[in-house]
Formats: structure tokens, sequence, C-alpha cells
């Protein structure tokens, strides 16, 4: 029997069953047309329904056609959308339909179609164009709550459809009202809710399970481990007991080694050793050969000896003999020879000593060549030091000097307004007394109208105002003077800026430095502080240079005027003379800020300054002291903080 | 000459310089002058001045700190500030000047022609 043959279809051969077989074969075929027709309206209904949906969904605005994407095998399908997409407008929009059997999401499609022999592949899909305003269209697929449109067969076999709204809203796509008049069915939400949660339960249990079998497993896992560490520290254990052995039978090996060596070096002597005995015993032979000859030898010799015994003892006399004779002479050589050696040392001391002489000699002389120079470097220095003391006291000048410039000149334009001021006002009372003077000028002494002219003058004198102005050009005239007084008093009181060292002494009168130095200040302490003059009645003159006392007292009461400045209104200064019969005394008082303990020790000492960098030399008090030292005078201080400070200078006056 | 002169106060511890300014200008301003800054400010109070000039460097007070009180005060809002002084650089005077506490700054000794141009241009 052929077994391809299919069983319904038995080859027959009787009539009756041919006529059966026909109407078998007409029956299924008929079924098959059927079954083909049936096939061929669901797959109209379908294109229907999916046109349908797609008209009641609200879809956003796009210029692009509508674009149906099928992913299908089903050919009698593409074909029904084929015949019916050129029809179509959906959303005011041409209709382009596409088709592939494998998946894909192709770029702008606003539906995607998925027959139910792509069902495993639905919740991908699902993923790629999840929230991307596509369409979803399903057949035949279980799990309500991931459909969005899926196509159903009632129990009577016809096709409908169910749709899930929630899952179209998350596409961003709205369902019209129209929807639910299609005649599919709305997918219970509640009843999925009730599913997702059962589910959820189901595996939040299977988790506990999952998780009890595990913490049972990692039980087991951390016994397993800590036996396995066991065994681990048994095997390093075992390893190490190894190395052990292994270094223990490497040694005995190397000892082994050099035993063997040792042994066969021992063999080899040994074969040595045997040979030379052969050799020496062979030696020996010839030895007791020769040993009988000289025997003979030494016979004779013998007899030979004793005659040279007896001419030796003959010799022995005569050397006695000579010996003494030898002692005789040795004698007088010794005495010799110590001499010699006294007169050597003698020689050598003497060499010595004119050595020694010789050296001290030229050590002086060198000494003195030192001393020379070494003067003559000194002179060097000291010539240096000097001039660099003039050159730091000019320097302190031009310093001090230029802090004092600004108000010298304040000084002086004040001074100067007077005289120009005071001229232009002459100037302008002079014309106006002009015409008077005129008229005098002009007065006769032969006047015929004499009378009249005086009267005329008298009263032109009245109308000008006469009087008054000679008034006004008196004090103008004053005023001139005043100024120009004044303006030499600051010239001269300057004129100590231009002194040099090298000048003559002179006799240097004490109070008027100290009013030079006063002057020179007055625009810096004008503003604010009293100075009190207290100056004795005596005449005190002292041999000095000029201007350098002047110039001393200028940088005590500057430093006074700063040490005040912080006490405003309240900063005084007393400048004090007296005279003790020998020397004069003068006392810069002030109730500053005073001085520390310290800074005291220090105000002398050139470059120390308590100002601010820039703002003082710290030359002025160590000049100050070089001036007072050179008019053989002391100068002495004291202070104390926030009470004031004192300066006492003495100074021998002149013969 | 009907029409009134405009008014002035001059404060200068130097009398001297006060005579001066006075005698010069007595046909050009109606002056007062003196050496007292309490004076000064007692005399600002009681007047409406068309010019307030003042020496800087004075023993009680400076003329930056007259001003400064006569601002204070709130007198001398419409006067002219003018500072004369011997020195040609200060810094209180720049500061003045920068703030506008003071309109100008006159260096001594002054002249007749730019000190009464200097104070005329303001009426101008």
């Amino acid at each position: 029997m052929n077994p391809f043959k299919i069983p319904i279809f038995p080859a027959v051969t009787s009539p009756i069953m041919q006529y059966i077989k026909g109407i078998i074969l007409f029956y299924i075929t008929f079924l098959l047309c059927h079954f083909v027709e049936a096939q061929t309206d669901r797959q109209k209904q379908m294109v229907t329904y999916t046109y349908s949906f797609i008209k009641n969904i609200e879809w956003p605005e796009k210029e692009t056609p509508f674009k149906i994407h099928i992913i299908t095998t089903d050919n009698g399908l593409k074909d029904h959308f084929r015949a019916t997409s050129q029809k179509e407008v959906l959303a005011g929009r041409s209709v382009e339909v596409s088709f592939t059997s494998y998946v894909i999401i192709p770029q702008d499609a606003d539906v995607i179609f998925v027959t139910n022999r792509y069902n495993p592949t639905i919740p991908s899909l699902l993923d790629q164009i999840s929230g991307k305003s596509i369409l979803f269209i399903s057949d035949h697929f279980d799990k309500q709550r991931d459909v969005m449109i899926n196509f159903l067969s009632s129990n009577t076999g016809e096709l409908t459809f169910e749709y899930n709204r929630a899952n179209i809203v998350y596409q961003n796509l709205e369902v019209k009202p129209g929807m639910r008049e299609l005649g599919g069915s709305e997918v219970d939400l509640a009843k999925i809710f009730k599913q997702a949660r059962d589910s959820i339960r189901s595996m939040e249990l299977r988790a506990l399970q999952l998780k009890a079998r595990f913490d049972s497993m990692s039980f087991d896992v951390a016994a397993a481990v800590g036996i396995y560490r066991q065994q681990q520290s048994l095997i390093q254990e075992r390893d190490l007991e190894i190395a052990l052995r292994q270094n223990q039978i490497k040694r005995q090996g190397e000892v082994l080694d050099s035993l063997s060596a040792e042994f066969a070096e021992s063999e080899k002597r040994l074969i040595d050793l045997t040979q030379t005995l052969d050799l020496r015993e062979a030696e020996l032979l010839t030895l007791g050969d020769e040993i009988d000859q000289q025997k003979e030898n030494v016979a004779e010799g013998n007899r030979t000896l004793d005659e040279q015994s007896k001419r030796i003892a003959e010799q022995n006399d005569e050397i006695a003999q000579r010996e003494e004779r030898l002692n005789e002479m040795s004698n007088v050589v010794n005495s010799q020879q110590s001499a010699l050696v006294f007169l050597v040392l003698f020689l050598v001391v003497l060499v010595g000593l004119s050595f020694l002489i010789f050296t001290a000699y030229r050590a002086r002389k060198r000494a003195a060549r030192k001393l020379a120079e070494q003067k003559e470097d000194l002179a060097h220095l000291l010539d240096e030091l000097q001039e660099t003391q003039s050159q730091l006291v000019q320097s302190e000048k031009m310093a001090s000097l230029g802090t004092l410039t600004a108000g010298i000149a304040h000084e002086i334009n004040n001074a100067i307004n007077f005289v120009y001021s005071g001229i232009h006002v002459l100037s302008d009372k002079f014309t106006e007394i002009r015409p008077v003077i005129s008229q005098v000028t002009e007065l006769k002494q032969d006047d015929k109208d004499l009378k009249k002219s005086i009267e005329k003058l008298v009263k032109d004198r009245e109308e000008v105002d006469y009087d008054g102005a000679q008034g006004v050009i008196d004090q103008m005239i004053n005023s001139i003077k005043v100024g120009a007084e004044r303006t030499t008093e600051i010239v001269k009181g300057l004129r100590i800026f231009s002194r040099s060292e090298t000048e003559q002494k002179t006799k240097i009168d004490i109070h008027s430095d100290i009013d030079v130095a006063l002057l020179l200040l007055n625009s810096r302490h004008k503003d604010a502080i009293s100075i009190n003059r207290k100056l004795s009645d005596q005449h005190m003159e002292v041999d000095g240079y000029k201007g350098q006392l002047s110039q001393a007292f200028l940088n005590i009461i500057s430093n006074s005027i700063d040490a005040v400045a912080p006490k405003g209104k309240e900063g005084k200064i007393d400048i004090e003379t007296s005279f003790d019969g020998k020397r004069a005394e003068v006392k810069i008082t002030d109730n500053g800020v005073g001085m520390s303990e310290d800074d005291i020790q220090k105000i002398f000492d050139p470059f120390f300054t308590t100002k601010k960098v820039g703002a003082g030399t710290g030359l002025g008090l160590s000049i100050t002291y070089g001036i007072v030292e050179r008019h053989g005078g002391t100068i002495a201080v004291n202070s104390q903080i926030d009470q004031g400070t004192e300066f006492i200078i003495k100074l021998p006056l002149a013969s | 000459m009907s029409e009134t002169k405009p008014s002035l106060i001059y404060l200068d511890d130097e009398e001297i310089n006060l005579i001066l300014f006075r005698e010069m200008f007595k046909k050009d301003f109606e002056i007062f002058t003196t050496t007292s800054p309490d004076d000064a400010i007692e005399y600002v109070k009681g007047h409406n001045l068309d010019y307030i000039l003042t020496d800087q460097l004075m023993p009680i007070m400076t003329g930056v700190e007259y001003l400064k009180e006569l601002k204070e005060l709130g007198v001398s809002d419409n006067s002219m500030k003018v500072i004369i002084s011997g020195f040609t650089q200060e810094g209180e005077v720049d500061a003045a000047l920068e703030t506008k506490l003071i309109d100008s700054f006159v260096s001594k000794p002054w002249s007749y022609q730019n000190l009464k141009e200097l104070l005329l241009s303001r009426r101008g």
C-alpha cells in the first residue's frame, strides 16, 4: 500500500464507491469554497473596520500622506487594502499602505496592523511605538491590558473587536464617541486592573518563595564557603610543608654532591701520594750509595782537621797578643770620639739659634709692613666714613627740607600777598589823590588867586577823601613792610640748609636758633597745638657752626609736633632755656604719645624710625645727637607712653 | 550805583590779608571780614550771602572744616564757596573740590583782576 495516499481516498474500484467518492469530493470542494468565501468576507470586514477605527480617532495635524503599515503574510488582506486605499481620504490626507512580512516600524507610520501570526512580537513592538501617536491594531491578541484595538471572534464566529481607550490616549490620540457605535467592546479596565493586581500578588508570592529559597541557598553557600576556606588553609599548610620538605631534600642533595666531590679529590691525592712514595724509594737507594762514599771522605777529612787544629792553636796565641794592642788603641779612639760629639752638638745649637733670630727678624719686618698697610686702610676707611657721614647729614637736611617746603611756601605766599596786594591798593589810592597832589605841585609862590586856589584845593581834598586815603596808604605801607620782613626772616631761616660742614666756628645765639626753627615749622603747628616759649633773659652764646643748632632744635620740635598730633587741640609743646653758670640748658617738653623703654634706647640710632615707611628717614635724631656732640654738649631723653616726652640739651657757653 | 552790590564774607587768621582784601574790593562787594570762625558762622547764619571766602590753614579750624560746618547747618547752600590759601596743593582741599564742597580754589598771592573775574563769573 502506498503510504502517501490519503486515507479518505482509498483505491476504489466499485461504481458505488466511485459515486460516493464523487459526492465526497463535491462536498469537500463546496466546503472549501465556502471557507474561502468566509475568509474573503473576513478580510474585507477587517479593512472596513480599520478605516472606521481611523476615522473615529482624533489625529494630530500632518502634511504627509496617512500611512498604514500592515505586517502580514495574508495576500488576500493585502489585496483588499490595495484595492481600497486609493479611494480613501483619512484625516484629510491621502492614504498610503505598505506591507511587510517581517516585523518593522516604518518612519512616519500612523497605523500599524499586525495579523495574529506575529502576536509573540507584539510586546517589543509596543515598546518601540510607545507614546509616538501611532495606532496599533492587533488580531486576536490575548493581553487585554496591552491592546489598543484588537480583532476578536464572537461566540457565533463573527468578526468583532475590542479597544482599550487608556492605551490609545497614552499614544496622544483621542477616541471619538463614534467608536462606540462601531459595535466593538471597550476593555474593562477594572478587570484588567484586577488581573494585573492578581498577577502582581502571585509574583510577589513567587518572589517571597524565591527569596526564601535564595536565603537557604545563600546559607548553604556560606557553609560551603566556610568549608572551602578551611580546606584552602589546609591546602596552604600542606603546600608550606611540601615546600619545606623540598628545601630539605635540596639541601641534602647539595651535601651529597659536595661529599662525593671531596671523595673524588681524596682518591686523586692518594694516587699522587703513592707515586711520590715510589719516587722516594728510588732516591733513597741512590742516597745509600752516596752515604757510603762520603763516609770515606769523612775519615780523610778528620785527619786533615787534626792538622789544622794545631795550626789554629798557634794562631790563637798570636790573636791574643794583637787584641791587647787593639784595646789600648780603642781607648784613645773613645776619648777622641766624645770630644767630636760635643763639638757637633755645639754647632747644631749655634745654627738653630741663628735661624731663630733670622725668622724673628723677618716676621717683625713683615708685621711692620702689614701694620703700615692696615694703618693706611684705616685712614682710608676713616675718610670714607667721614664722607658718608657728611652725605648722611646733607641727605637728612634735604629730607627735612622736603617736608618743610610746602609749609614754607605757604608762609612766603602769605607774606608776598601782603606786598602784592598792598602795592595794588597803594597805587589805587595814589591815583585817587593824584589831582590834589598835582594842584599842590602846580601852586606857584606868586599866585595871584592864592586864596581861590587854596579854597579849590581844600574842596578837592574833601572830595577825594584825602585824609581817609592817607590812613589807607599808611596801612598799606605797613602791610608791605610786614610782608617784606617776613619773607626776609624765612629766607634767613632757610640759609641753614645751604651751609656746608667745613665752616669755621662762630658765636651762635641759642635763642635766635630756636626762633629760626620755630619760624620754619610755623605752618606745621599753627593749625592746632600751642607752643610756649619760656626763654631765659640771659643772652646765651655758644661756639658753634651756623645753622646746625637750628637744625637740631628743628628736628626735635618737628618730632614733638608729630607726637602731639593725635591729641588734637590738647597738644602742647614747651620750650624752656636756663643757665646754670657753666652750661646752657634747652628743655623741649611735649604731652604727646610718648615712647616705650625699648624705643628710647634706639632713637639716636641712624635709620631707626617709628614712622611709616617713607614718612621719616630715621636720621633726624641721630644727626641731632651728632650736632650736639660736635658742640661739646649732651642730650638726654625722658619719656612715658601716653604722658609725653622731654628732651634736655646741655651746651657749654662760649668763653 | 543804586544797584545793590553782591555780598561777601572773608575769613582769614591774618588781619593784614583782611585789610588788603577790604581795601581792594570795597567798590565791588559788600564785605564782612573776621579772623574768628565762630563769628563767621554766626554772620553766615543771619545773612543770605553771594560769596563765602576763607583761608585754609587757621588755628581753630581749617577752611574745609568751617565750610563743612556751614553745610551741616544748611546755611550756605546758594553761596559760591572759595578757599584762598598759600598752599599750592593740599589733600583736604582737593577732596573738597571733588565733592563740590567748594566751588573754587585760589592761591595766594591773589591778583585783583583774576579774583574779581573768578567771583563775577558766577553771577553771569
